[in-house]
């Protein structure tokens, strides 16, 4: 390692901490605005294990806060990032893609999708059934998406299903499942046998954790458990190669103490493991019929956060229809929200202020410190997927279609990509991996013929783990089409 | 039996065609040559040369506003920077720059800052526009021109309502399609004191379905293709017998016929006083409808959806004077190259169109869109031009697609579809490019009256 | 030309098993010859007895008292082979879930489009040998004699290991008349599932511990000859002796012991030949002690043969998909690997086979796949596979159908292969020599050599030209006769 690969590193570092000093944030405590939230951002690889360096270089960089570098270049080893800046020095043998007069942005996080790499059931382990040359995946890339939550199951009284990041690593089956189980689902409300039940399997979660972790900070205790352990053993990947844990790495002097039974998902909820989504049964969209409708699950949405109270983490409302009314609220418990910015509903006409959809919803959670992730319309014509034959613009093939809308609604523009990026990350719990341009990240970036939230724009490159794996000029998909 | 009379017919049809003068209806085109010529057949040259169609009425009552805004799109014209736009009573009474138009005395300036001004869009493809929505499918027989949306429609509906926060003010309510020929859709601004005033022409068009959807009821008799063929050409058949009993009636040459209420409206499809708006796609169907309808019958037609690989008729189309109006779906893709084709582009530029010699397409106004609301809400119309541009269709194309060309393709421009004085006063301000799905509505304006300012704090779209 | 020695025995085993072979030797003359071993012998005679071929080549004259076949100028090749079947298995041997829906009773089928219920069935029956499922005199086998398909690799059916894949020859009276190798191969069939793949892990640490034991064996021995211990170890060399031998080709068994064949050849005859039954089978910890050694797992068996090379594992691998999810459930053990793609044509949108060309090249696999075009995926443009790995170095071999007319249907859609890009000596190694090898027994078939079994075709011309006929097929030197010809 020479001295200017030194300083690239160090430039690197200092980028990190701009990324991190973001827009001041009134709530919070403090751990909702990093981009690592709970836990560490890994510190970057040790260059000397490089093996393929390569760089994208003179492209205008947008590092997801609303900046942009222009012409500047973004240095990828192996897999991940190592510095973005100008003027930064290529190790000898750096594969370079030029990206002159082009946009370079992160690849886009959908946080539901279906039918992309894999069925819609899978049993036994999601990294045994990828199928890593779906033509889907390279129709998702063609949309800019280089990863998505798998989601089936879960929904009852307790965190439960089965989910996992997958990276849209074509061709690359051992890379298509980044991260096993970063996401649980419930439900909300809760019978008041299912809060009983919740309290107790949380207070015993807490307990245990408390356990281990005492037993952790006690000099020469027990060495530190592995990500997910008493996680189910299917299903539960975990992840591969990052700094967490590092599977057997350290010499195991005891066993740690066994989880208490049905609190496996809890404790991974609690050591920042696992993002919890809470469905709420009563809100979502709202008829599109004359009637003003009055749809209203603040109840709904209040119960979800007493459920991020009593974990002390937030969670994820996923498409809730009053959440702009309760945007302080959630912001106060570190939650986050999945939202489709065009399914908006009336509101009732005598309570107009507190009730329905509307499409200020993404302007107002974000101003109040709310990480808001973007979806496409679910319908029968578009929905969640790369489909061959849905209604382009209400489907996944145009992602930035859905940051647009929350633009058009009031979101700052500048905070549009975050949308797809970084606040997606997050909610699919898998923001040490994926979602920004940080050392020691995923190398998942796109190279876009032009502003990354314009419906015309198209991704010319898409790069996923450092690895070139879409080229507009040479699929078929829209070799025909130009900007 | 049936055959020889359709051939007098068509017969009769082509040399009404022929014959047929300039339409007054139709503005003066001040903008080059059209591309294609859309198909009226013997339109009655004035609206109250209309004598089954009921007209709205022109010259509302408004107050007397001076729009002025950043940037004015007329349409028909050149973009007008720093323009300004008249209305009063209703109706257009100039455009044109800020610092050319005089305004005149007791005209209320409303300053639109830095927006874009742009006629208010036109979906012709829609089914929201009554407390229900479960009876746009309905079937009682196996054709049903019986059917009329005209009775459906309620003001200050709120999908009308999100229609005007997208800049939409004029559609077509047509039925659904449960049988093949649903019923008469309604041509109607999206705001007005009541629906008469809203009116812009009833019948808007005759709703037909071929090959698909209706044959959902199969089972029944006649629910296949080729029975529906049987079926449109037997009610069309009667529609034809009686329109000529009211003429020789009217011509002194026979007794008044009997009022037949299942065929009053097929009478104005013969008069051309209205199309027929024909849901098909797939190119083997789109051909079935041109040359069934518009060759055969001789009658006003355009193509709704248009999708699958339906383009691949668009010579026969622009020859035939049948024009397309896309949408929602608005690609098409190609499992033979798998490409994604633009429909909108394709219809348009014409092209190889995969295994045949290079064709012509529509060109630039035989083109629009719809949404097909609910299946996408109406409010989103701008975003089927977004999509068709990113998929290859040229913007200024698109922006017609969105307003004069669906107004020229329904037989309604000479009162919507552009900036132009005399028209109604439909206009809509954008804080930018209407088709970028950020731009937003600020302001809509129907027939002279702002009917919607958004609120920053309650977007309602 | 170079004789082995096992020539010899081949040649007096198969005397035994066919009685009914004619003294009187065969000469067919003024044939094209193409032996697929090497080059073209563009006229030329080629000698039969004793169902070997003789003598071939341009100087070979005729002795007297053979009887002559006038080739005319038409060509002679070998026999073609299918080297991955399930002709003949009956299909109530088929897993439930793949048999056609009339043999589901009283509604209890899937409904939907679920994915298949395979998983829940993949088993580890290396063990099983799919010969003793087999029976003779089916119809099936004369068809496709009669088409020039002269030896079969039946494979068993099923998921997961089901089991191992026998060589037949398309005739004969019993299965003992019918086996050229009664356990050609390993047949591994992988879905991309956990269990099964799981299931592929465990048989395969298995069948690794059970190599580790024979190694221990083998060292005791040598060491320990006259301890105590050494007693177990001698009693433990009989059913490895016995392991061996069942796999050695027919060719390379004591040949002064033709009764043994039988005995072999009898359903469950293997497992007896080892010791009696031995304590159950222990932990590591349990292996290392001598005097406690594990009772045999006939899977566990099989699967060490596989490793120590002895045999071929034929993977079913349909798309790039399947290879990926097999070579990552089968990382770190090494054999003689063939993928068997029956289905590459359909199962485009995983990945056609070419995408894992580089791993393909580094397993060394051969690739068996039905003569056909894939298609890309959402395209109709096409994919000749065959073409893209020969190119790639990759041995290509290729699968015939089931039963019917299939080495003509085969040799059609060769020359749609061949017209694309396919070179027209690998479309027909493909069909005879490559599919041989597969099976283990090319030195006793695939190509004409001196001391190969007389598997000969005979066409009227170049076996590609489209006017080809076929004339004469011989099995071992006995003309198949076919009215319909």
């Amino acid at each position: 390692m020479n001295l200017r690969s030194l300083l690239v590193l160090l430039f690197a570092a200092s980028l990190t901490s701009e990324l991190v000093a973001q827009r001041g944030r009134a709530r919070g405590r403090g751990r909702g605005d990093a981009p690592a939230t709970s836990t560490p951002a890994p510190a970057p690889k040790e260059p000397a294990k490089v093996l393929q360096w390569t760089a994208v270089v003179g492209g205008d960089v947008h590092i997801g806060d609303g900046r942009v570098l222009r012409g500047a270049t973004v240095l990828i080893g192996d897999d991940k990032v190592q510095a973005v800046g100008h003027d930064l020095e290529l190790p000898a043998g750096t594969t370079v893609l030029r990206a002159d007069g082009k946009v370079v942005t992160l690849g886009y996080v959908a946080v539901r999708a279906q039918g992309i790499g894999l069925p819609a059931s899978v049993t036994g382990d999601v990294k045994d059934a990828v199928n890593p040359f779906d033509p889907a995946i390279k129709r998702a890339l063609a949309a800019g998406l280089t990863s998505y939550l798998y989601l089936t199951g879960g929904g009852q009284g307790t965190p439960s299903g089965t989910s996992a990041l997958v990276k849209l690593a074509y061709g690359d089956l051992p890379a298509m499942i980044r991260h096993g189980q970063c996401v649980y689902q419930m439900r909300a409300p809760l019978s008041a046998t299912e809060w009983r039940r919740l309290r107790e399997l949380v207070t015993q979660a807490k307990e245990h954790k408390a356990k281990v972790d005492a037993a952790l900070a006690a000099p020469g205790g027990a060495s530190s458990p592995t990500p997910g352990a008493g996680a189910p053993e299917r299903g539960a990947t975990g992840e591969r190669g990052g700094s967490q844990g590092g599977q057997g790495a350290a010499p195991r002097t005891a066993p740690p103490p066994s989880a208490p039974a049905g609190t496996e998902e809890l404790l991974r909820i609690l050591r920042g493991e696992a993002r919890l989504w809470v469905r709420l049964e009563a809100g979502g969209g709202g008829g599109r019929g004359g009637g003003e409708g009055g749809a209203d699950d603040r109840d709904e949405i209040r119960q979800a956060l007493q459920i991020a109270e009593l974990l002390g983490e937030g969670v994820v409302l996923d498409d809730p229809t009053t959440g702009w009314c309760l945007a302080d609220e959630i912001a106060s418990t570190d939650s986050m929200v999945i939202l489709n910015p065009r399914n908006i509903s009336a509101p009732d006409p005598t309570n107009p202020d507190q009730t329905g959809a509307n499409m200020a919803a993404a302007r107002i959670l974000d101003e109040a410190g709310v990480p808001i992730a973007v979806t496409c319309p679910s319908g029968r014509f578009g929905g969640a997927q790369v489909g061959t034959g849905g209604i382009m613009g209400s489907d996944l093939n145009t992602p930035q279609v859905d940051a647009a809308f929350a633009i058009r609604g009031g979101l700052d523009p500048r905070r549009g990509l975050r949308t797809l990026t970084l606040d997606a990350a997050r909610v699919v719990g898998a923001d040490r991996f994926v979602g920004s341009l940080e050392p020691g990240k995923d190398a998942d970036l796109l190279i876009l013929d032009g502003d990354p939230l314009s419906y015309r724009t198209f991704v010319e490159t898409a790069v996923v783990n450092g690895k070139v794996v879409y080229e507009k000029a040479k699929e078929s998909l829209y070799r025909n089409l130009s900007r | 039996m049936i055959s020889m009379r359709i051939s007098n017919l068509s017969l009769l049809c082509y040399l009404a065609a022929t014959v047929s003068a300039q339409h007054e209806l139709a503005p003066t085109a001040s903008h080059a040559a059209l591309s294609m010529q859309v198909y009226y057949g013997n339109r009655p040259r004035t609206e109250a040369a209309h004598k089954v169609a009921t007209w709205g009425p022109l010259k509302v009552p408004s107050p007397a506003y001076a729009f002025r805004a950043a940037r004015v799109l007329p349409i028909e014209g050149a973009p007008i920077e720093h323009g300004i736009v008249l209305s009063k009573d209703g109706d257009i009474v100039a455009v044109g720059k800020a610092s050319e138009v005089v305004v005149p005395d007791g005209y209320e300036i409303v300053d639109c800052g830095d927006a874009w001004l742009f006629p208010g869009l036109v979906d012709l493809h829609n089914h929201i526009s009554g407390p229900s929505q479960g009876d746009i499918n309905d079937t009682v027989h196996p054709t049903n021109p019986e059917f009329r949306t005209v009775d459906l429609i309620t003001m200050d509906h709120r999908a009308m309502r999100l229609a005007l926060a997208g800049g939409v003010t004029s559609a077509l309510y047509i039925p659904g399609s449960g049988s093949n020929m649903g019923g008469f859709g309604t041509l109607t601004k999206l705001a007005g004191r009541s629906p008469e005033e809203a009116l812009i022409r009833f019948p808007g068009s005759l709703k037909i379905a071929q090959a698909g959807n209706p044959e959902r009821g199969s089972g029944d008799l006649g629910a296949g293709v080729i029975g529906m063929n049987q079926g449109l050409r037997f009610t069309l058949q009667r529609g034809y017998e009686y329109w000529k009993a009211w003429e020789d009636f009217d011509q002194g040459l026979h007794k008044q016929p009997e009022y037949r209420a299942d065929l009053h409206y097929l009478r104005g499809l013969f008069r051309h006083e209205y199309p027929i708006s024909v849901h098909t796609q797939i190119y083997q169907v789109v051909l079935q409808t041109i040359r069934q309808l518009r060759l055969e019958f001789g009658l006003w037609t355009f193509v709704d959806h248009g999708e699958f690989d339906a383009y691949r008729m668009s010579d026969f189309a622009a020859e035939s004077g049948v024009a397309i109006v896309t949408g929602p779906r608005n690609y098409h893709f190609d499992n033979n190259t798998c490409e994604f084709i633009g429909l909108a582009a394709a219809w348009t530029k014409g092209g190889q169109h995969g295994w045949r010699t290079p064709v012509r397409g529509v060109g630039r106004d035989g083109i629009g869109f719809n949404t097909d609301s609910p299946v996408v809400p109406q409010e989103q119309l701008p975003m089927q031009a977004a999509i068709a541009v990113r998929l290859g269709l040229a913007d200024d194309v698109a922006i017609r697609a969105l307003t004069i060309n669906p107004a020229r393709i329904a037989g309604i421009d000479h009162r919507v579809g552009s900036l132009t004085a005399g028209k109604d006063a439909d206009l809509v301000a954008w804080s930018g490019d209407p088709i970028d799905p950020r731009s937003h509505v600020k302001m809509t304006v129907v027939n002279g009256r702002i009917v919607y300012r958004r609120n920053p704090d309650r977007p309602l779209f | 030309m170079k004789r082995f020695p096992c020539h010899v025995a081949s040649l007096v085993a198969l005397a035994a098993i066919l009685p009914a072979q004619s003294e009187r030797g065969l000469a067919i003359v003024n044939a094209r010859l193409l032996p697929i071993s090497g080059a073209a012998i563009e006229r030329g005679t080629l000698l039969v007895r004793n169902g070997k071929i003789e003598q071939l080549g341009a100087d070979v004259v005729a002795p007297a008292g053979y009887r002559v076949v006038d080739a005319a100028g038409g060509t002679l090749m070998p026999g073609a082979i299918n080297a991955h079947t399930h002709t003949g298995l009956v299909q109530a041997q088929q897993p439930s879930e793949e048999r056609p829906n009339q043999f589901r009773r009283g509604g209890r089928g899937r409904r939907g489009g679920g994915a298949p219920s395979g998983p829940a069935n993949a088993e580890n029956k290396s063990g099983d040998r799919v010969i003793d499922l087999l029976y003779p005199r089916q119809e099936v086998f004369g068809e496709l004699l009669r088409d020039g398909v002269t030896t079969l690799g039946i494979a068993p059916l099923g998921r997961g290991l089901p089991g191992q894949g026998a060589a037949v020859r398309p005739r004969g009276d019993d299965i003992a008349a019918m086996t050229v190798l009664p356990s050609a191969f390993l047949s591994i069939a992988p879905v991309a599932d956990t269990k099964t793949k799981d299931l592929i892990r465990k048989a395969l640490e298995d069948g690794k511990r059970a190599v580790e034991r024979r190694k221990r064996r083998a060292e005791a021995k040598p060491q320990d000859g006259n301890s105590a211990d050494g007693k177990a170890a001698e009693g433990e060399k009989k059913p490895e002796a016995g392991a061996e031998a069942s796999n050695k080709p027919e060719a390379e068994k004591p040949a002064d012991k033709p009764g043994d064949k039988p005995t072999e050849d009898k359903p469950g005859d293997k497992p007896t030949e080892k010791p009696a039954a031995k304590p159950p089978e222990g932990n590591a910890a349990a292996d290392a002690r001598p005097q406690q050694p594990a009772a045999p797992d006939p899977a566990a068996e099989a699967i060490a043969d596989l490793l120590e090379g002895k045999t071929r594992g034929l993977v079913q691998a349909d798309s790039a998909m399947e290879f990926l999810h097999w070579a990552e459930a089968s990382k770190d053990a090494h054999f003689p690997l063939v993928i068997v793609a029956r289905r590459h044509a359909t199962a485009t949108a995983q990945g056609s086979l070419d995408l894992v060309i580089d791993k393909l090249k580094e397993s060394k696999s051969t690739v068996l796949l039905t003569p056909e075009f894939g298609t890309q995926p959402n395209t109709e443009y096409q994919v000749n596979l065959a073409a893209r790995l020969h190119a790639a170095g990759i041995e290509v071999g290729f699968l015939l159908a089931e039963r019917g007319r299939a080495l003509s249907g085969a040799r059609t859609q060769l020359m749609e292969l061949v017209r694309a890009g396919l070179p027209a000596d690998v479309a027909l190694r493909g069909i005879t020599l490559t599919p041989a090898k597969v099976l283990g027994i090319d030195k006793q078939v695939g190509s004409l050599e001196v001391g190969k079994a007389a598997n000969l075709l005979l066409w009227t011309a170049d076996p590609l030209d489209p006017l080809a006929r076929l004339r004469h097929v011989w099995l071992e030197g006995q003309e198949i006769e076919d009215d319909t010809r």
